[in-house]
């Protein structure tokens, strides 16, 4: 155990993306369609950030044998991980939220600001409804639990990419009494009054929201509103989206209040 | 003098409390309480000497108003503590006040009504701010939170005005303010006995429970996952460990999900069904779900809801292990005609012994030819009878096995409600 740890830190990085995915084993490609990302000619590049090394080596060996996933480097702090995120090309960060000299959230603001195309994708060992909704606040649009073990994790990362992946009921309910109630309080805050109409839940959405909450699949709710189960999946990331559209509107918000009045305040103080 | 001297004594003493606590636990509530209460300490010292002639003019006045401003931080980052620091608003207006008060604060030594109608209208903002999200969803320590927070802002505003544009100084309000922060971390940190809701059923306090739940699925269960991962899934045997120490996992989520007394009977049945999703996969079952009514079930909370979870998760288990089925039918809906909840969960496997089916509560379950009872029915049958509600397990050999719980919904809420 103490071996291998101290052998995955110092070889933390990993090959040019050339050495990768022709070589690699094809497990399951024949049933990814060819239209979706993450095709064994271009495999999806990732990079994973996680402080603990037993689970980053679990990980990173599921990946490493799935042709459609490229994984570009791996990095175990936080300080690490702006290193690997600033200096790579990549297209996925998958990232744990306990990083030891900071949190993955903090990461994820960095990563946004950097590759703000690239997606973040927490991988937590813990189910936690009110982390999960502060990632999906600052970007990510995956939350993955590490310890499913009779899930395939390769797939289910490829799965939040191309797309967007089911969510648990819990979770469902929190994203849809959060949503709405933005929804209630209806008007934006001061200094910012676009695109409030954009963060609100459409009808259908809300009722994917309901149907999950009360234990239907992504499968099942696909073929009740007549739709496939991607689509419903495309939905949900969508919302993740929404929620942080909303957060950022508000903190902008904030922001110009406080601008106002700071200047509100130093004027009084050059009058008096 | 002496009332100086007091005011340093308090602080201190207060500020000992908090430290020697945060060395002891740990824990990020007593380091912010720390934080809160050293400022005090610094003001009081601070008018000591100037009261002794060795600090003044405008050195001293800087000197406060810093210390002042560092109080503002201390006091609202305790504050807002328990809700995590707040949304990215709060948290950013907290740090623009702290930082423009600062430069303020040096900037304009005399006069600087600027840095004080900076502070007044920032903590105002917020406690405006934390008294909105409170209304939409606020919890009883939100609210006593809000109420330190309002005293607070009045201890602020007679502060600031008072000063006029002098050196700022410590002062009755902020004396007596220093007790209420303590009671305040007293029981945000459940360290009194009154922070904990009365006792129910002989049981643990609901906080208590919940805490104990937390702490079993963030210490047994990551040391499950870890264990989980560290076994070699190539080996046969090594994988049945896997599968066995997965559904101890699950038990045990589907444990921490129920200690939510508003969970209703339609969210945690939700879980089960994600929950055992992996587990019915791997077994080679498919599921059919069929949840309705949920608008009228989630009414259905507390013991009841629990109740109710645990007989379908009990027959899940049943179907899993001994019906050696391929298709399980959950139902969960309301039957409009008897006003009842109504639990089915059908299998096709190879159905029950009726011996096995008619296995009395008392009695230890019992080992008949073709599909066993299943450990669980005698408790069934008694959370069942609990619930008042009619239950019911039959078998066809070679066809399946159906468990059925009927329960009038108006007994259901009224104990919920209880």
């Amino acid at each position: 155990m103490m071996n291998t740890s101290r052998q995955l830190v110092s070889g933390s990085w990993a090959g040019r993306p050339s050495s990768m995915g022709s070589t690699a084993p094809q497990p399951a490609s024949s049933l990814w369609p060819h239209f979706l990302t993450g095709q064994a000619e271009q495999p999806i590049r990732v990079v994973l950030v996680d402080d603990d090394a037993h689970m980053r080596r679990v990980i990173a060996q599921e990946l490493l044998a799935d042709a459609r996933i490229h994984l570009v480097g791996q990095a175990g702090s936080l300080r690490e991980g702006r290193r690997l995120v600033a200096q790579n090309e990549f297209d996925v960060m998958l990232v744990d939220l306990n990083l030891g000299d900071g949190t993955g959230f903090q990461l994820i603001e960095y990563m946004k600001t950097m590759h703000p195309v690239a997606e973040a994708v927490v991988v937590s060992a813990m189910e936690d409804e009110e982390h999960a909704l502060r990632a999906f606040e600052l970007g990510a649009t995956g939350y993955l639990i590490k310890n499913s073990w009779f899930g395939n994790f390769p797939q289910a990362v490829l799965q939040v990419v191309n797309g967007g992946a089911s969510i648990t009921p819990n979770l469902a309910r929190r994203l849809l009494k959060r949503l709405d109630a933005g929804a209630a309080r209806g008007a934006p805050p001061p200094g910012l009054n676009k695109g409030a109409g954009g963060e609100k839940l459409s009808e259908r959405e809300r009722e994917i929201l309901r149907l999950v909450a009360s234990g239907y699949t992504s499968c099942e709710i696909g073929k009740r509103l007549g739709i496939s189960d991607q689509t419903v999946n495309t939905h949900i990331k969508n919302m993740y989206r929404k929620l942080q559209v909303r957060t950022r509107a508000h903190a902008l918000g904030a922001a110009a209040y406080a601008v106002k009045a700071v200047s509100l305040a130093s004027q009084w103080g050059l009058l008096s | 003098m002496w009332y100086q001297i007091i005011t340093l004594l308090t602080a201190l003493l207060l500020s000992t409390a908090a430290l020697s606590a945060g060395l002891r636990s740990r824990r990020r509530m007593d380091w912010m309480y720390f934080g809160a209460t050293l400022p005090f300490v610094c003001l009081a010292g601070l008018e000591l000497l100037a009261l002794n002639g060795w600090l003044g003019g405008q050195k001293f006045v800087l000197a406060t108003r810093v210390t002042y401003q560092l109080i503002i931080l201390g006091v609202t980052a305790f504050l807002m503590a328990p809700f995590r620091g707040g949304r990215l608003a709060d948290r950013l207006l907290i740090r623009v006040q702290a930082l423009v008060g600062l430069v303020l604060a040096a900037w304009q030594p005399f006069g600087g009504l600027g840095w004080e109608a900076l502070n007044i209208a920032g903590s105002t903002a917020l406690v405006l701010m934390l008294a909105h999200g409170l209304w939409r969803h606020g919890a009883t320590r939100g609210w006593t939170v809000l109420l330190v927070a309002i005293a607070a802002l009045g201890v602020m505003l007679t502060d600031l005005p008072s000063a006029s544009g002098g050196a700022i100084g410590t002062s009755w309000a902020q004396l007596l303010f220093m007790p209420i922060l303590f009671v305040l971390w007293l029981t945000l940190s459940r360290r009194v006995v009154g922070a904990r809701r009365p006792v129910r059923h002989g049981g643990l306090a609901t906080l208590e429970r919940q805490q104990l739940a937390q702490d079993l699925h963030d210490g047994v269960g990551s040391q499950l996952t870890t264990i989980i991962s560290a076994l070699d899934h190539g080996s046969p045997q090594e994988r049945a460990t896997a599968a066995a120490l997965q559904e101890a996992l699950i038990d045990l989520k589907l444990l921490v999900d129920g200690v939510d007394e508003d969970a209703s009977v339609v969210s945690l049945m939700a879980n089960l069904r994600y929950r055992t999703r992996p587990l019915l996969e791997a077994a080679g079952i498919d599921m059919d779900w069929h949840m309705a009514d949920e608008a009228l079930l989630e009414q259905v909370q507390g013991v009841p809801a629990r109740e109710i979870l645990r007989i379908a998760q009990e027959s899940l288990a049943n179907v899993v292990h001994h019906a050696d089925a391929s298709e399980v039918m959950v139902t969960l809906c309301h039957m409009k005609a008897q006003d009842a909840l109504w639990l089915e969960i059908r299998d096709n496997g190879q159905g029950i012994a009726p011996e096995g089916a008619q296995a009395p509560e008392d009695m230890a379950p019992t080992q008949p030819a073709g599909r066993p009872g299943g450990k669980g029915l005698p408790g069934m049958r008694r959370r069942a009878r609990h619930l008042g509600g009619q239950f019911d397990i039959r078998g066809v050999p070679g066809e399946g096995t159906r468990v059925t719980l009927q329960v009038p919904l108006a007994s259901l809420v009224a104990a919920a409600a209880s």
